[in-house]
């Protein structure tokens, strides 16, 4: 199925690019895209194993922009989900036996592989900050929530990041119809939810959720959370009207509290912008 | 031509990011016999929440058993002294699966030597059939019926459920159930869940506010690193409420969210225990994981009933013991059904 979409897109791209001409991209638009990525992760979350876990999440993505003189603002959605299984033993099984008063035993073996869920939200604003020749920067912010759920018998990973960012913005003209874009977001602002120390989510009354949340939540400054995401991405402008574009995002993130979380995530995809 | 140099530089550039973060995921452990032991030795040090209730010296338990392992320790050997240790702790609790050595069984203090739980005193289907007039399921988690014209039948499976799941399914059994006399609560097969479940399941049989446990839960690596007390009250809740007299049935097989349960009835005046004494395995206990791919539950709380007793490892003895034999239940008989019935008459 992912095979199929990426061909159609491709297929729409080299279609539209023969009735494409040649003027800049306006300096006033709006922008509505798609994307469709692959996200490999890793991670290793001492809070609760000493495996390094590996995640492969196809991901889909909704992306708004709006351009004008002064800067452009961003909105972006994202969510993915797909396996998530430890690297070093990805065909683990846990068994379990039970005999009844017939002296009949049942045995179930469950494999350890879980999911991990992917879903995030950013808005942001990048202003125009210098120009030279073909190079366009920018500079702003963008507010940003990610949340990891994994889903198995342990959660390594478990995680809800509110961030507030810095963001450099670079983009550069090759020709009229391609351009480079390279963006590094550091969060310096963030309100982090992990298990707590001891993996336990259980408080008088409330559900899990809450539990969560309530227990494991804090503001973490940058000596217990560090991240950094480099996002790049070319693209190549179809017609007056729609762009496509390749994007490889990149990002490592460090939190200290409980106990030290390593995640690092790449990912590739295909972009497809409507421009109006 | 610098269009494309410029694109796959940059792609060059990036791509190596990736390759540097190997680095990043260095484990401290050591993947040898004598690593592993001590990693799994060490989340039990800075994990577990029971070594003062226990009067367990656990550094004492490593030295003990560390210099029976070297360089040459089969798994077969490794498993055997980490069994050994766990062992100590006499923890119901704690499950150690060997999930990447397949040929190794799931051990457990009440699992037999193939990792095989037995379960001896109850069978639903002896129940279903030769007692109940009616059975229904009010939710997945929810069994209820009816013993005679008088006296009904709730059934409990587990506290994993999702809270709408007890909500509905409680709602339903005790709208059915209000005009009887009595109900005998059937927790026997119940190996406990998620405790704020239990606690709500309380409270639609709570006649009164009751104080019924406290809970202190690691915060850290210290043995007395731990964070603040939490009260757990149980207060009557939902819709209606059952306050006629209760029976609750327990064995050794009714343990943690289970346990805790019962702790929040034995407060209730209409409430009277029966059976055999509970699994005593009430802490919350997460999973962990070795760098061999093994995983293992910890206890990682200290909980105690109202009046500060812990029954960690010893768990809780009815008012009226009454255990089960095996032949009886394979002959379609519960005996122990029957004499909590007597008991209403």
């Amino acid at each position: 199925m992912k095979t199929y979409l990426l061909t159609a897109l491709l297929f729409v791209g080299q279609f539209l690019a023969a009735q494409t001409s040649e003027n800049q991209m306006p300096s006033f638009f709006h922008a509505f895209g798609l994307q469709l990525g692959f996200n490999r992760m890793h991670t290793l979350d001492r809070n609760s194993s000493a495996l390094v876990y590996q995640g492969n999440l196809p991901t889909l993505g909704l992306h708004y922009e709006a351009s004008g003189k002064s800067g452009r603002f961003l909105a972006d959605l994202k969510i993915g989900r797909g396996s998530y299984f430890s690297e070093q033993y990805p065909q683990r099984r846990v068994r379990f036996q039970q005999e009844d008063i017939y002296g009949k035993i049942d045995s179930v073996s469950v494999p350890m592989r879980a999911n991990n869920t992917l879903a995030r939200i950013s808005l942001g604003y990048l202003g125009h900050l210098h120009q030279t020749g073909s190079m366009n920067y920018q500079i702003g912010g963008i507010l940003s929530n990610t949340l990891y759920y994994p889903q198995g018998f342990l959660q390594p990973g478990l995680m809800n990041v509110a961030s507030l960012s810095p963001a450099l913005n670079m983009d550069y003209h090759l020709e009229k119809r391609h351009f480079l874009s390279l963006r590094l977001v550091v969060p310096i602002l963030n309100l982090v939810s992990r298990s707590t120390y001891n993996n336990s989510v259980s408080q008088p009354v409330d559900n899990k959720l809450v539990g969560f949340f309530d227990q494991g939540t804090r503001w973490s400054s940058l000596d217990k959370h560090r991240e950094i995401q480099i996002e790049a991405s070319y693209h190549f402008r179809l017609t007056d009207h729609w762009r496509s574009g390749l994007f490889y995002n990149f990002s490592i993130l460090r939190n200290t509290t409980p106990r030290t979380l390593t995640m690092t995530q790449s990912e590739l995809g295909l972009s497809l912008q409507i421009i109006q | 031509m610098k269009t494309i140099q410029s694109i796959i530089l940059g792609a060059i550039l990036l791509l190596s990011l990736t390759s540097c973060t190997k680095e990043l995921f260095r484990i401290e452990s050591e993947n040898t016999p004598a690593g592993i032991f001590r990693h799994i030795w060490n989340d039990y040090k800075i994990n577990y929440g029971l070594f003062s209730v226990k009067k367990l010296d656990w550094d004492s338990v490593y030295q003990a058993h560390r210099v029976q392992i070297h360089e040459n320790t089969t798994t077969a050997q490794l498993y055997a002294q980490v069994v050994s240790i766990l062992s100590l702790l006499n923890d119901r609790h704690i499950t150690l699966y060997p999930a990447s050595n397949p040929e190794l069984p799931t051990w457990s203090v009440d699992l037999d030597s193939a990792g095989t739980y037995v379960l001896e005193d109850f069978n639903g289907e002896v129940i279903k059939n030769n007692y109940l007039t009616e059975l229904k399921e009010s939710s997945p988690v929810i069994q209820y019926g009816k013993l005679n014209d008088q006296i009904g039948y709730l059934h409990i499976l587990h506290f994993n459920g999702s809270r709408k799941e007890y909500e509905n399914g409680m709602d339903a059994a005790l709208q059915d159930l209000a005009s009887l006399q009595g109900m005998i609560l059937d927790i026997r097969d119940n190996s406990g869940g998620f405790d704020p479940n239990a606690q709500y399941v309380a409270g639609r049989l709570a006649a009164k506010e009751m104080l019924y446990m406290t809970t202190r839960k690691k915060n850290g690596p210290g043995p007395n690193d731990f964070a603040e007390t939490r009260e757990w009250y149980v207060r009557p809740t939902g819709r209606q409420q059952f306050t006629k007299p209760i029976i609750v049935l327990t064995t050794a097989t009714t343990a943690s969210a289970a346990e805790t349960f019962l702790l929040a009835l034995r407060t209730q005046d209409h409430i009277r225990h029966m059976g055999t004494p509970t699994a005593g395995s009430f802490s919350d206990n997460p999973s962990w994981e070795a760098p061999n791919g093994w995983m293992y539950t910890i206890s990682v709380g200290d909980f105690r009933a109202a009046d500060g007793s812990s029954y960690e490892g010893i768990g809780i003895s009815p008012e009226i013991l009454f255990p089960s034999q095996r032949e009886d239940w394979v002959a379609g008989k519960d005996r122990v059904l029957e004499k909590a019935l007597d008991l209403f008459f």
